[in-house]
């Protein structure tokens, strides 16, 4: 079997966004070979490249760890793992200064700093802890010319599709690059998972949950899909707000920004209570009654910020604010722009990033195949925070990033490099699978088949609450595993790359619904109308799953509450959702 | 739809879009970037962001609208 490219190195990171870039850096910093396979341009896909100026929540040195511990883990609803929690508090600093040190080593800025030269942090009345400003533009940007000036061996455009294992270990990766058909194999005994998790088309495009799926095939303990997690997005649009900003909470009415209806009167002045208290529910129901009672439209309004703030609005907001420019023919900065009304009607979707299930890890990071670690958004949910407390999912990036990334550099002290007749002879399985996929000329596309996941799991996520609706959205998503997978045509490896992703999107989607109907109770996301009550007594647990004859063989987990007891008590959740 | 094109009399064709787009929407074609995959976009705006001529144009609408949930006030 010939392959184009074969690339040997100590460490190979799969995704090279916030968690995986800075993975990267944490093995050049130990002096090892580090390879970094990405699906897109390097640093600059999935969601940390989307995501703009947004806010992070780390803990800073002075702050108290015991309120950052209880608002953590009282907001998972308890499912948190408080060793994980500690280890954030104690070391989420250290690798967000180290993230500050790179950016400012080439001239940027990942962290903006106040009028008195501190970092940026903020107070929200909801939350107990401040979260700060964080500019993932200027970080990437960072990364990548770090990346390239140290000599990792960066290879970009590759669809990682298998990962390659033997006896219990790991030993590289298998891809294809899908603008040109290239084929590549990767050979190193450690692999940092770094990949991202599955947004189902909602969000980002490129995260469909393949590292997921190719763990779980290689024989990885998965966690956590039961969280039945939900956002809520606008049906139409993309983007909330005119800067991707979500109206009365974000980025640019930090700075000073404002929502005025065409009167120029506040938005939030015109909102009932109900309003208020529902999150972007409510605002899209004032923004939809403003227009219908003819004091539409709504406007984001950033010409009263001042001109430092502009300035710092449109480094942190780059990509919407020239965006804007070119579609409305205007600058946001010096007029107020009108909202679409595309961007009202909102549905709810699954949740995801660091608050969705994910790959297990222990506390070094490593999953229970050796030499596989996993950061960021692809790793089961440690440190998670749920809605509404936003800033959790890019801190754990930063910090697993790095912190993990340290573990797995140490790992290639005591793992040997795999020799590279192995790494052909395991990868063969994988081409096999593939060149039946391109061989395949049935009628369903790939995209068809997302969109028929999307149309399945979608309509599902508000409607988990009773037995009878999850086993009717798996006998949907089976079927729609046993009709149209088979039926699967590809023509180029563009295609080839979109099949990968919508057989994992599938998968991942059968997997979330297959144990959320294992939790006899209601807890985070999931509101069970035939179990309504969260049980802290017989349920706090960590549902998992791991491959077995082919199949997942489902179990549960004490959750251990080492540093924040939980109260035993079996009563109705109280936190606030959305 | 959210790509909705190039304007080529603004294009210097520094190839930017094609090298920065995370869904592979853009194709290149005798060194020009074109459209591949409109369907694909995710109106990140990346294209945008880097694009030194403002020749590349997006706006946030979805390719295809999400199906509906219920979604209300009411939890």
């Amino acid at each position: 079997m010939r392959f184009d490219h074969v690339v040997e190195g100590d460490m190979l990171v799969i995704g090279s966004g916030i968690a995986g870039g800075l993975a990267a850096i944490r093995g050049l910093d130990a002096g090892k070979t580090v390879i970094v396979a990405t699906k897109g341009k390097l640093c600059w896909s999935g969601a940390s490249a989307v995501v703009g100026g947004a806010a992070t929540a780390i803990p800073f040195p002075e702050d108290d760890p015991a309120v950052w511990m209880k608002a953590i883990v009282e907001v998972s609803d308890y499912t948190a793992d408080q060793n994980w929690v500690r280890d954030y508090i104690e070391n989420g600093y250290a690798q967000m200064e180290k993230i500050s040190e790179i950016t400012r080593k080439h001239g940027l800025e990942g962290f903006p700093l106040d009028n008195s030269g501190h970092y940026w942090r903020f107070s929200n009345p909801k939350y107990p802890v401040q979260t700060q400003l964080c500019n993932p533009y200027e970080i990437l940007e960072a990364f990548e010319k770090e990346l390239k000036q140290r000599g990792a061996l960066c290879c970009e455009r590759v669809m990682i599709t298998h990962l390659l294992t033997s006896e219990g270990q790991v030993r590289g990766a298998f891809g294809f690059s899908y603008r040109t058909g290239e084929s590549w194999l990767f050979c190193a005994p450690v692999v940092v998972m770094a990949a991202g998790g599955c947004t189902f088309k909602v969000d980002t495009y490129d995260n469909c949950g393949e590292p997921f799926a190719m763990a779980y095939d290689a024989g990885a303990r998965m966690m956590s899909f039961d969280r039945g997690g939900a956002l809520v997005r606008p049906r139409n649009a993309m983007r909330a707000g005119i800067l991707d900003n979500v109206p009365l909470a974000g980025l640019p009415q930090w700075l000073g920004a404002r929502f005025v209806n065409a009167d120029g009167t506040e938005l939030s002045e015109l909102m009932t209570p109900e309003e208020l208290n529902s999150g972007r529910l409510g605002v899209d129901s004032a923004i939809t009654r403003e227009a219908a009672e003819g004091r539409g439209p709504i406007y984001e309004d950033c010409t009263c910020l001042s001109t430092k703030n502009k300035e710092l609005l449109f480094r942190l907001k780059k990509a919407n604010c020239k965006r804007v420019r070119v579609e409305y023919g205007l600058d946001p900065m010096q007029v107020r722009i009108p909202m679409r009304m595309e961007q009202t009607e909102q549905t709810y979707v699954p949740d995801v990033c660091n608050r969705m299930g994910g790959i297990d890890i222990d506390i070094h990071g490593e999953s229970n195949i050796r030499g596989l670690f996993v950061a960021g958004d692809a790793s089961a949910p440690k440190a998670c925070a749920q809605h509404p407390f936003p800033g959790v999912e890019i801190g754990w990036a930063m910090f697993s990033g790095g912190r993990i990334g340290g573990h797995a550099a140490q790992a290639c002290d005591r793992c040997k490099r795999p020799d590279v007749q192995l790494c052909r002879k395991l990868a063969e399985p994988a081409v096999f699978e593939l060149i039946q996929v391109l061989n395949s000329h049935g009628p369903v596309t790939p995209d068809a088949l997302k969109e028929k996941v999307i149309e399945t799991i979608i309509p599902y996520n508000r409607n988990h609450c009773d037995e009878e609706a999850m086993n009717a959205c798996i006998a949907r998503l089976e079927k729609v595993a046993e009709e149209l997978l088979p039926a699967i045509g590809v023509r180029d490896f563009h295609e080839l790359r979109e099949y990968v992703e919508a057989k994992s999107m599938l998968w991942v989607a059968l997997m979330i619904v297959k144990s959320e109907i294992r939790r006899k109770e209601s807890r985070v996301g999931v509101h069970r109308r035939d179990y309504p009550m969260m049980d802290n007594v017989n349920w706090l647990k960590w549902i998992g799953f791991v491959k077995r004859d082919g199949k997942p063989q489902f179990f549960t987990e004490d959750i251990a509450t080492p540093c924040f007891d939980v109260p035993k008590t079996v009563e109705r959740q109280t936190r606030p959702r959305v | 739809m959210a790509v909705q094109g190039i304007d080529y009399e603004k294009c210097v064709n520094c190839g930017k879009c094609y090298d920065i787009c995370p869904d592979d929407v853009f194709g290149m074609f005798c060194g020009k970037v074109y459209v591949r995959d409109p369907m694909g976009c995710q109106s990140c705006a990346l294209c945008a962001m880097v694009c030194p001529s403002e020749a590349c144009r997006i706006n946030v609408v979805r390719p295809r609208p999400l199906p509906a949930g219920r979604a209300d006030l009411r939890q």
